[in-house]
């Protein structure tokens, strides 16, 4: 498949809560290059068993940032709460899904300035979702439903792509690629898992059961990272479409990330470094401490604007990671 | 009317730009209305009626939107703006934005990871504020892009309901399709329509397009705040959704004249059309400039309740708009006969 038409895909579907559109489309495309099975939580992953001694799981969490009804107004406006970090001051006059018992549009009021009583920035608490029904709609929207940004993604300039849940559809596009190379080829050095974790934006939660119970004995996690923007010191970011950003940190595997380095440089793709002091606030975090200890690897795709419906990845950089991890499969630790 | 109204939402085009507007309001005009275009863009109909009026009348409503203008170029090929019209930097960031109906951007946002404590509580500053169009560097968007180019948001038209419509550019594509439906529609008498420009960078147009017809009556048809809202409290509401055409006694650039503000209501009583005071001082339209126009002219200005207006994400009410309509109606009736 293309990369571009399996992260539209992706990035145009829905997974939150209960709502699992973008797991069902994901896993299904997986499915076309390994077998699928489910961890005991739940979660879906692809299995190649290329019988080997040892299991490496590749790690893409495949929920998205969203909000949830806590209550419905007396006018029929929704109350939300937010899953997952999203900044209230771009939400004013946001286009949103509403997912109740049917699924309605609606927006995010936005406040007249003259109305705004000095207070400069809104919070959770200021910003209600109209959707232009008045009656009933506490029938219509059950307190807990989810909420999600209505957005179409569209290509801009350079093989750019805009959208939303590009953080983390990139990854798990990236991961659909490398199975797909990976299957076609046939080599590794590994049994391989291509896990898609749950609600790592509510704290890094779902990766947790399903390695407890899948066990790989090494991991490679992928994920987004912070892309250049002009206000950003140059050295707090990637650059977008110069490459995947290799992880290193006190709390990564050193072997795996020298290999990962390996691996870019066969198979001549272009990589950046992103240096961090201890946790990287990334599923990686957790893996590595799972049962006794995993060793772990983060590569992270550079995207602007990061938790927004407007984020933007090069699709470059993503086929970077699948070649990058169809290579170090070929080789990899394998003494470790 | 609501079928011309979605295409009138989905055109772009901001203050200065108001051809692809005017163009698709002349291509529905029938082939033997009298129509001209003035210096500054005005597209200017008389439409012929069956009686001659004892006044002259002009309906006005602006073909511009709130928008966007690029400013220059970063070295890294980010495009630098400017707001075209009042725009509240919360509802742009974030935003999909389309620049000379052919090439989509985004307005970048800082992540919340990178923002001290400060910035999260200040306003917003334009300044700050980039488009990426993907653009690898300044000669490849300088190729593609010139200082100058305007743009608009870039979101689609959804009916939310069976009454209440989701849009960008409600003000004042509302005020186009209800005056090129009574072009359609409307013949009893004759009255004179000013399709203006540039309202929204200071109701320019309008100034321009009064001055050449003379009318003795003006009715500025627009959009207008409505804070009917959850966290706003019922006296500040100005108006509301669903209650009616919002008929003015002040705003910010015009004292209306009261007897013709009483009589505006009253008619509006007496045919069974809903209407209501716009109750606050608040925002300025057209009538600012078209009721001093030479010596002074005789105005009233309706508008149809709008919510979060200069935003991609206006919410207004079928009802109203039709409330408009059939109000406008009977005051060129009014004025004709006066």
């Amino acid at each position: 498949m293309e990369t571009l038409d399996i992260l539209k895909e992706l990035s145009n579907a829905v997974c939150v809560g209960e709502i699992n559109e973008a797991e069902k489309k994901a896993t299904e495309m997986l499915s076309r290059s390994c077998e699928i099975r489910n961890a005991k939580d739940g979660s879906f992953y692809g299995f190649m068993d290329f019988h080997k001694e040892k299991t490496l799981l590749f790690d893409a969490h495949i929920d998205e940032i969203a909000l949830t009804v806590t209550a419905v107004s007396e006018n029929g406006f929704l109350k939300v709460s937010k899953m997952g970090g999203i900044d209230p001051r771009m939400l004013p006059a946001q286009r949103v899904n509403v997912w109740g018992k049917e699924l309605v549009k609606g927006t995010f009021i936005s406040v007249p300035p003259h109305l705004k009583k000095g207070k400069i920035q809104p919070t959770f608490d200021d910003l209600y979702i109209d959707i232009g029904i008045f009656e009933n709609v506490a029938e219509i929207v059950p307190v807990g439903s989810v909420v999600t940004f209505d957005v179409e993604s569209t290509c801009l300039q350079n093989g750019f792509f805009s959208g939303k849940s590009i953080d983390n559809r990139a990854s798990v596009t990236a991961l659909i690629k490398a199975a797909e190379i990976i299957a076609e080829k046939g080599i590794s050095n590994y049994n391989l898992a291509f896990l898609f974790s749950r609600q790592e934006e509510l704290g890094l939660r779902g990766v947790q059961t399903a390695v407890y119970d899948i066990q790989p004995d090494e991991c490679i996690c992928v994920d987004v990272t912070f892309g250049d923007l002009p206000g950003i010191p140059a050295h707090k970011t990637g650059v977008v479409g110069s490459g995947p950003m290799l992880g290193i940190s006190p709390i990564l595997s050193k072997n795996i990330s020298e290999n990962i380095k390996d691996a870019a440089a066969k198979s001549d793709s272009k990589i950046q470094f992103e240096i961090m002091g201890g946790k990287t606030s990334t599923n990686a975090d957790v893996i590595s401490i799972s049962r006794s200890g995993i060793e772990t690897g983060l590569i992270s795709i550079p995207i602007r604007n990061m938790h927004t419906p407007t984020e933007v990845v090069c699709l470059s950089d993503i086929d970077s990671v699948a070649n990058i991890l169809a290579e170090y499969v070929k080789g990899g630790s394998s003494d470790v | 009317m609501f079928d011309i109204l979605k295409e009138l939402c989905e055109i772009n085009a901001t203050s200065g730009n108001e051809a692809p507007v005017r163009d698709y309001i002349i291509s529905k005009l029938p082939s033997d209305t009298k129509y001209f275009i003035d210096p500054l863009g005005n597209l200017i109909v008389q439409k012929l009626g069956k009686k001659k009026p004892k006044n002259k009348i002009m309906l006005d409503a602006h073909m511009d939107e709130v928008g966007f203008i690029i400013t220059g170029i970063t070295g890294d090929g980010f495009l630098r703006f400017s707001t075209v019209g009042g725009i509240e930097t919360n509802t742009i960031i974030s935003r999909r934005v389309i620049i000379e109906n052919s090439i989509v951007g985004v307005v970048c946002s800082k992540p919340v990871h990178n923002l001290t404590e400060d910035e999260k509580k200040s306003p917003i500053d334009i300044d700050s504020l980039y488009i990426d169009i993907g653009a690898k560097n300044i000669s490849e968007a300088n190729a593609m892009i010139f200082p100058g180019d305007t743009a608009v948001f870039d979101v689609p038209y959804v009916m939310l309901s069976e009454d209440r419509l989701l849009s960008k550019a409600l003000d004042d594509r509302v005020g186009c399709a209800v005056a090129l439906d009574l072009i359609l529609n409307f013949d009893e008498y004759e009255y004179f329509v000013s399709f203006s420009v540039q309202e929204e960078v200071g109701a320019r147009g309008a100034r321009a397009a009064t001055y050449t017809i003379e009318p003795d009556y003006a009715i500025a048809l627009e959009t207008t705040t409505a804070a009917d809202i959850e966290g706003v409290s019922q006296e500040n509401y100005v108006c509301e959704l669903s209650k009616g055409v919002a008929v003015s006694f002040m705003d910010g650039s015009t004292l209306y004249d009261k007897a013709l503000y009483n009589e505006t209501l009253e008619i509006a009583k007496i045919k069974g059309i809903k209407a209501q005071p716009k109750s606050a001082v608040t925002g300025g339209n057209n009538a600012g400039t078209i009721h001093l126009s030479k010596g002074g002219v005789k105005t009233i200005a309706l508008s149809v309740p709008c919510r979060y207006i200069h935003s991609p994400s206006s919410i207004c009410s079928k009802q109203d708009i039709e409330s408009m309509r059939a109000l406008s109606k009977e005051m060129i009736r009014a004025f004709s006969e006066k």
